[in-house]
């Protein structure tokens, strides 16, 4: 660090500042917020499922296993409320719900069938709108494409008291061989996304789930939020035909292989 | 009472500081109108993300990297742009030729005078007091780069600096 330039612009920067107060003494405040409500409440309805199927569309590589196709497309609606409430979930736990069911509980969180995670874009920034191949990633969080007939189904998400949710979806597709090429088609395109990414200075990294004690093979991503120490995460496990993909809030405890655990000891798939 | 789940309370402890984004945008962009346009963008950027803003410190902070995302990587989507355009009116429109005012101190113009890249590299150092590492996490570069990036521009910047200090052209 250079101290006397250090000082020179901490000078701009206070005589900007003092410059603009005194021509902006009024609290604009409410205008900026007349302009930004209608963004957040779009943003909060957007159909995930068309971004999806828009994202897919871009990517190259997911055609060769069908991303754009079905498989999107008959995925049940995308939840319409992000995990944004301050309050968190007012889903009632169930000590006898199997994961899948209403009430399931993980880490003192109930699944809220209404939760969703936010769109990656908006919880990592700019940065990934860039490589196609990380917009993909959403479409493996939510286990769309690769048409075999079967379909995604979406559990909800764990969301904490602070907004940050854990998103569920499930799958079991046809054969167990089809679910392993989904995983590894993840896995080509996430390392092809973290090679991009590595391009801006991001590194994300990526890695098979190592979960003792689980039978099945799965492919975990994290990418750093800029300026912060949290990540996005999205983990995809198949165990046989079954398929589970959790997604991560930044701000979200990662609770992937919790849940991942309790599915896999005899949850519904 | 505004309600909106909180945000609204971080974005108004935000608004309330703009002068300070101003500016750290103008070391950036030079021009007090151009500053005053990534920072109304940034803002929007940043509160349009329907998520919970509890702290206004926090969200000062996030802002202030959607202006450096922004300055890094010039580009903006039409409903960003169409927002932005609607709170010009809240700053005001420059007046006729302040468009080419150019820098307004000397270490603006010293500034000026690196590429964009150089000039987030020295900003994120001696401003945001940030790591080489994190510089190149932020910039997109690889952490020798950024370093190379520093050298020439302290270079620039010395020499700049020095013949303003000497009056001569």
């Amino acid at each position: 660090m250079n101290p006397d330039l250090g000082r020179l612009m901490d000078a701009v920067v206070a005589e900007e500042r003092a410059t603009f107060d005194f021509e902006h003494p009024a609290d604009d405040a409410v205008l900026y917020s007349r302009v930004i409500s209608p963004l957040r409440r779009a943003r909060r309805l957007a159909p995930v499922a068309v971004l999806g199927v828009l994202l897919a569309l871009a990517v190259p590589g997911l055609a060769l296993i069908g991303l754009a196709g079905t498989g999107a497309t008959t995925a049940p609606a995308a939840p319409s409320v992000a995990a944004s409430s301050s309050a968190g979930s007012s889903a009632v736990g169930d000590p006898e719900a199997v994961a899948g069911e209403a009430g399931w509980t993980v880490a003192g969180l109930v699944i809220d069938p209404r939760g969703a995670a936010t769109p990656l874009a908006d919880s990592v920034g700019p940065v990934v709108e860039e490589p196609v191949a990380c917009g993909a990633l959403e479409a493996f969080g939510r286990l769309v494409g690769r048409a075999d007939g079967t379909a995604p189904v979406h559990l909800g998400a764990f969301v904490s008291s602070g907004g940050g949710a854990n998103d569920v979806h499930v799958r079991s597709f046809a054969t167990a061989g089809i679910a392993a090429e989904y995983v590894g088609e993840l896995w080509r395109i996430a390392r092809r996304c973290a090679d991009e990414m590595g391009g801006w200075g991001v590194a994300m990294t990526v890695a098979r789930v190592d979960a003792a004690g689980l039978p099945g093979d799965g492919v975990a991503v994290a990418i750093p939020v800029p300026f912060t120490e949290d990540a996005w995460r999205l983990q995809v496990y198949v165990d046989g035909a079954s398929a589970i993909a959790v997604v991560s809030d930044p701000t979200a405890a990662d609770r992937a292989l919790s849940i991942t655990r309790d599915w896999a000891a005899g949850g519904l798939r | 009472m505004r309600r909106h789940g909180g945000w609204d309370d971080a974005l108004a402890g935000v608004v309330a500081r703009r002068g300070e984004l101003v500016g750290y945008a103008s070391l950036l962009v030079g021009e007090r109108w151009a500053a005053q346009d990534l920072v109304r963008e940034a803002i929007i950027r940043t509160f349009s993300r329907p998520r919970a803003w509890h702290d206004a410190e926090v969200a000062l902070v996030a802002v202030r990297g959607q202006i450096m995302a922004r300055f890094v990587r010039a580009r903006r989507g039409p409903m960003i742009a169409r927002a932005t355009s609607r709170l010009r009116g809240v700053d005001g429109e420059p007046p006729a030729g302040t468009a080419t005012e150019g820098p307004a101190s000397a270490i603006t113009g010293a500034l000026w005078m690196l590429d964009r890249r150089q000039r987030a590299c020295v900003v994120l150092r001696d401003v945001d007091r940030k790591s080489t590492a994190d510089i190149a996490r932020t910039v997109g570069m690889g952490a020798d780069a950024v370093a190379r990036a520093l050298d020439q521009a302290d270079t620039v910047l010395a020499a700049e600096l020095s013949r303003d200090l000497r009056g001569a052209p």
